[in-house]
């Protein structure tokens, strides 16, 4: 069978579907077609854009400042969503709105628990927290750098190569931060797992439900 | 369309939560045998829905479906959707336990509306004017849509009172392309469900 054939097979059987006073019962071939056709139609408004409802807002700290990310549950980022951040006593701190990569930013003035709200309008919002430890003058590295010690070759040799190793470590751990971040933007997602699950736990209580009446009569 | 944990005060929380309880305590009891599998398998229907999304400016909007369920179930749309907002809950974080009446109660509400409106439609012309009837579905359920909307921001007004025509402005300019699609596909559900198998909406 040649696809012309089902072609005009399936435009026969629509045809009929017109028709008036007739039962119309669909080919099988018509009904597969359109079920796959809807199927298509449904998830490809935006494949992206499926399965994303939830919002999600991750912060990091890396030292001079905190960065905010804001995602929905599929990973795409939010623009333009409300963030507000509060210090330990409740007073708002920073106020702001995420780029388009969905970031915000803020240099904290003192350490310990700031309350992150991010609020991308109409009644979806997250909350996440963190908790931070500045150190009192600067960072290590650059306290080491500033120590005057020219008169000693070792020394430098040594500052030096310290420097190279914190380079490293650096960059190593911006690259772990970021897989960290990529595993729980994973792990936040809506699964196929869960939505199976959720049906059978719906059809679950509905029979419970038709137990507990059956009993009470 | 699912408000979120901590943003509504708690006398909101607790009016939806009462609001809701009517409806639910209704439909309980107009749950039987015979239509237990169907309000189930609507339930499932609402549950999965709301994972399509369509992407309009900062936020994006979901299938609701709760007009194709206020027509096909009626009272039982209450628990239907309470359950599968619970599970929702539960399952995907989508609103929360202590939102679940405020939401249930935005959208049941529409849903027993629509079922009065469409009602007649059905039991009149349902095999006279199978079309006509379908696409009065449709519109209904394009409706339903947005009287969900409006009750969802008007709830919005009691957390912030300035940013309330914002919100309220997003909300229901998000839902204009969901309530169309919405409709369509309500309208054909119904035409098919008239020709496939009649038993169901009555």
């Amino acid at each position: 069978m040649n696809i012309v054939k089902i072609i005009i097979l399936i435009i026969k059987d629509l045809l009929r579907a017109f028709q008036k006073n007739s039962f119309y019962r669909p080919h099988p071939i018509t009904l597969i077609l359109f079920s796959m056709i809807s199927m298509t139609i449904i998830m490809g408004i935006n494949p992206n854009n499926v399965y994303s409802h939830r919002i999600m807002a991750f912060a990091s700290f890396d030292g001079g400042k905190i960065d905010i990310d804001g995602y929905f549950s599929n990973g795409n980022k939010i623009k333009g969503a409300n963030v507000i951040i509060k210090d330990n006593d409740g007073v708002i701190v920073a106020k702001g709105a995420t780029n388009k990569d969905g970031k915000f930013s803020f240099i904290p003035q003192k350490s310990g628990n700031y309350d992150i709200i991010v609020d991308a309008h109409g009644g979806h919002i997250a909350r996440t927290n963190i908790s931070i430890q500045l150190e009192e003058s600067g960072s290590s590295l650059t306290a080491i750098k500033k120590t005057p010690n020219n008169d000693n070759g070792i020394e430098d040799k040594n500052i030096n190569e310290l420097n190279k190793d914190d380079k490293t470590i650096l960059r190593e751990l911006r690259g772990i931060r970021q897989e960290v971040h990529a595993l729980r933007i994973e792990y936040e997602k809506v699964k196929l797992r869960d939505i199976i699950g959720g049906i059978g736990y719906l059809f679950g209580i509905f029979g419970v439900i038709t137990i507990v009446k059956k009993i009470r009569r | 369309m699912h408000i979120s944990e901590g943003i509504l005060p708690m006398w909101t929380l607790i009016g939806g939560a009462g609001l809701s309880a009517l409806p639910l305590y209704m439909g309980f009891k107009a749950l039987n045998e015979r239509n237990m599998a169907k309000t189930a398998l609507f339930a499932s229907a609402f549950f999965v829905a709301s994972l399509i999304h369509i992407p309009i400016g900062p936020t994006s909007s979901h299938l609701i479906l709760n007009g194709l369920l206020g027509i096909v179930l009626g009272p039982r749309a209450a628990p239907a959707i309470f359950i599968a907002l619970l599970l929702q809950a539960i399952i995907f974080q989508f609103g929360g336990i202590t939102t679940l009446g405020v939401n249930t109660f935005n959208m049941t509400l529409p849903a027993l509306v629509c079922y009065w409106i469409t009602r007649p439609f059905i039991n009149n012309f349902m095999t006279k004017y199978p079309v006509r009837t379908a696409i009065i579905c449709g519109i209904a359920s394009c409706f339903t849509v947005l009287l969900s909307a409006t009750l969802t921001a008007l709830s919005l007004l009691f957390a912030n009172k300035e940013g309330f025509w914002l919100t309220s402005k997003m909300l229901i300019i998000s839902h204009v392309p969901v309530a169309i699609i919405e409709g369509i596909i309500t309208a054909f559900i119904i035409k098919g469900l008239i020709k496939i198998k009649k038993e169901v909406l009555l």
